[in-house]
């Protein structure tokens, strides 16, 4: 193509300056926001990338939450859990002790009112709460669980359905344990043992009635439950640790998702500033050639 | 032989024939940057001989200027349209097209990736504490703050809608008014040519206008023999020599709220394919109207999806059940401008049903099923929200730098066809140079001869 004018070196120089400039303009962009996927036509593939780990750390997030909750929950069930295993301990002691042909009426109705004393806590600790949810009455947190009424009946408020956290991409841990019939459990059969509060009713009553043949059985009463209350507290225990090993998986994937993050949307700093200080370069240049264009042509000589 | 006069005729002749080269020197320099303009060229011809039966050796009578001609590749010419149609459409759609991307803002913490994900995450922060107040109206509050986001991408997506449709309507106007003056310029151009003139000049300036109404759209032009240009868009005759058939906008049919370009007085749409106005059809027609169909589509579908789950699910009281969470419009296709939480939620937060089981004040299991829908596929989506979702910004993504690309190109093509166009219709001040020396010599010498014929004549009158 044969170059006859400035008009043609004036295309080419706009075209070249607009397209340095769309490019500059990018990189500033890119250097500005620290992001290299500012806009979807960026990188159309990253950008979807970008989003799905957007989501996938909102979600880790969301797990972090509700594992630390769990493990709350789990930590208040389990301490309320060892506070019945000392009562039913204690109780255990004290039913030894009464079980002793050395005592007399009143050294049991002694230890009757100590046992009473230990039904109350076991009462109280059955209403215990995690925020504002009663540990041990399900799904049930209008009223306390365990009402202790004057007649000395139980009323039995909770429900046995479950509370569930979800602490990973479908993994739905139960984290309650059930008051009852563990607790409480008025009408014991042979295949479901009497709660943690009628073995101590039974026991007060039998020590404040001096029922000394009763005591052994009492005493194998309060063994049993202090057994299920063992196996209750364990199973507790178990969830506890598998939330707080998912805690620190949780806590590895985020560091992971962050880092992926950074390599699919952050602007790899060094090289962005290398391409721009090179297109900046090429820019000046064209500047400086354009300045050129306008050469002086024959007519400047003709006199 | 012939006299002395011949001599002075042909001196004459020489004359100015220089001065018309001279003439169009001129015209070439002072137009060297008028966009469309075609250098010319004087053509000079000898002129014949008188007739002369006693010589038999034949002197001619001087020298003729033929005409004026443009320099022109009509093959260059066609190329400059298409181009200057693609440079309008790739153009057009890649401001569009940012436009439409700054719609959804993504990826970013306010698009609606981000907003979706808090909408989750308030339920299943419920699931946790059902019974907490605050919990609750953080549902409410993520759920609004989801509307209102779906709402804002919509209505800037049906705002750019209506801005391109206004585009239209405005560029019909200019359509019918480069088309009313491209008639005129024919006439113009065929009366010259009727009395042996050539109006290279109005050549140039219908050119011009032909450059601009193929940026709007695409046209196909076919030359007359009488000089008039023929116009098509879409295979109808938009200028027919010094007639021309009038566009006009008319409501469209499915969204009466926009407008069908057409005839008028062709029933029917006009194909109007490529530039400025073509990408605005398309962009408005297809792109962007498909995104909305797609973002009602993802709203319509999170909303039923929750609703479901929150039937079944029981409020504080223990009984409290059935109630929707959303209120959908009538229209699903309304469904990202409309959707609004049931206000009898709002007014009560407690019977909002985070438990799956009646009497269960503390339960969140139904709250945490509504949280999971987020990673649940639904089958008229073909995959989870999310997604779809990604999909469609991935689709965006693909045809924004599809369009950034094709502009680039468009714009690069365009300014190989004019310096093409300038190598070979252009105007070199060095060339026009020369021939200003050669025509100014030659009209010196021209005048010399008839000064020396003046002199023989003065030798024949007074001395004979």
């Amino acid at each position: 193509m044969e170059i006859v004018n400035a008009n043609m070196l004036t295309n080419n120089l706009i075209q070249n300056l607009s397209v340095d400039q769309a490019r500059m303009s990018r990189f500033e962009n890119e250097i500005s926001s620290g992001q290299s996927i500012n806009q979807p036509s960026d990188n159309p593939a990253g950008v979807q990338q970008e989003l799905r780990l957007q989501k996938l750390l909102a979600q880790n997030q969301q797990y972090q939450t509700n594992a630390q909750n769990a493990a709350g929950f789990l930590q208040e069930t389990g301490s309320a859990l060892s506070t019945l295993i000392d009562i039913l301990n204690k109780a255990d002691q004290l039913a030894v002790e009464g079980a002793n042909g050395t005592m007399n009426a009143s050294d049991r109705q002694n230890l009757a009112t100590q046992v009473g004393a230990l039904f109350q806590q076991a009462v109280q600790t059955g209403n215990t709460r995690f925020g504002s949810t009663y540990v041990f009455g399900g799904t049930q947190d209008v009223l306390p669980p365990y009402i202790l009424e004057p007649t000395g009946t139980i009323q039995d408020n909770s429900n046995g359905l479950a509370l569930n956290r979800e602490v990973g991409p479908g993994i739905v841990l139960a984290v309650n344990t059930q008051g009852s019939p563990l607790l409480n459990n008025p009408t014991p059969s042979a295949t479901s043992p009497p709660g943690v509060f009628q073995v101590l009713q039974q026991l007060q009553n039998d020590l404040a009635q001096n029922n000394t043949a009763a005591l052994a059985s009492d005493l194998t009463a309060v063994q049993g439950a202090l057994e299920r209350v063992t196996v209750a507290s364990t199973k507790s225990g178990s969830t506890l640790d598998e939330v707080n090993q998912q805690l620190t998986r949780l806590t590895n994937q985020s560091a992971l998702l962050q880092q992926l993050d950074t390599q699919t949307a952050g602007a790899d700093t060094a090289k962005v500033i290398a391409d721009f200080e090179n297109v900046a370069n090429s820019y000046r240049q064209a500047l400086a050639a354009g300045a050129q264009i306008i050469q002086p042509s024959l007519m400047q000589f003709l006199k | 032989m012939e006299g002395l006069f011949a001599g002075l005729q042909t001196g004459l002749s020489g004359l100015e024939a220089s001065q018309a080269a001279l003439d169009v020197v001129g015209q070439n320099v002072a137009n060297v940057s008028t966009p469309g303009y075609h250098r010319q060229r004087a053509e000079l011809a000898a002129a014949p001989p008188m007739p002369d039966v006693s010589e038999s050796a034949q002197v001619g009578t001087g020298v003729n200027v033929t005409g004026i001609q443009r320099a022109v590749d009509h093959f260059l010419t066609n190329q400059s349209l298409t181009q200057s149609s693609n440079v309008g459409y790739w153009q057009t759609t890649t401001n569009a097209m940012s436009q439409v991307q700054a719609a959804f803002q993504e990826p970013s913490s306010s698009g609606l990736q981000a907003a979706m994900d808090q909408f989750w995450q308030a339920w299943s922060n419920l699931s946790n504490q059902p019974q907490d107040a605050g919990v609750r109206q953080e549902v409410l509050a993520q759920a609004q703050s989801l509307i209102g986001t779906f709402q804002s991408v919509s209505s800037q997506l049906t705002a750019a809608q209506s801005n391109l449709d206004n585009q239209v309507v405005a560029q019909v106007a200019s359509v019918n008014d480069l088309a009313t003056q491209i008639a005129s310029l024919n006439a113009q151009i065929e009366n010259a040519q009727v009395v042996g003139e050539t109006p290279n000049d109005l050549i140039d300036q219908r050119g011009v206008l032909l450059t601009k109404l193929a940026a709007i759209t695409s046209i196909r032009v076919q030359p007359l023999e009488s000089g008039g240009d023929m116009v098509y868009i879409g295979g109808v005759p938009l200028v027919s020599d010094r007639t021309t058939h009038a566009l006009t906008t008319v409501p469209s049919a499915q969204n009466p709220t926009l407008h069908t370009v057409q005839f008028a007085s062709v029933s029917g749409p006009v194909d109007i394919s490529g530039g400025s106005m073509g990408a605005e059809l398309t962009l408005r027609d297809q792109t962007i109207a498909g995104l909305l169909t797609q973002l009602n589509t993802l709203a319509d579908q999170l909303a039923t999806a929750v609703n479901n789950q929150h039937a079944v699910g029981y409020g504080t009281d223990g009984t409290t059940t059935g109630l929707p969470f959303f209120i959908l419009p009538s229209s699903p296709q309304q469904a990202a401008s409309q959707l609004q939480v049931n206000p009898t939620l709002i007014a009560n937060p407690q019977d909002i049903a985070a438990a799956a089981h009646p009497n269960s004040p503390g339960g969140g299991n139904n709250a945490l099923a509504i949280s999971q829908i987020n990673s649940t596929a639904i089958a008229s989506l073909g995959g989870t929200l999310d997604s779809y979702y990604r999909g469609m910004i991935g689709t965006l993504g693909v045809d924004a730098q599809t369009a950034q690309n094709m502009n680039q190109q468009a714009q690069l093509m365009n300014t190989t066809v004019q310096n093409q166009i300038q190598s070979i219709s252009g105007v070199s001040l060095n060339t026009q140079g020369v021939k200003l020396v050669m025509f100014q010599h030659a009209y010196d010498a021209s005048a010399t001869v008839i000064q020396t014929i003046n002199s023989m004549l003065s030798t024949l009158v007074n001395r004979l």
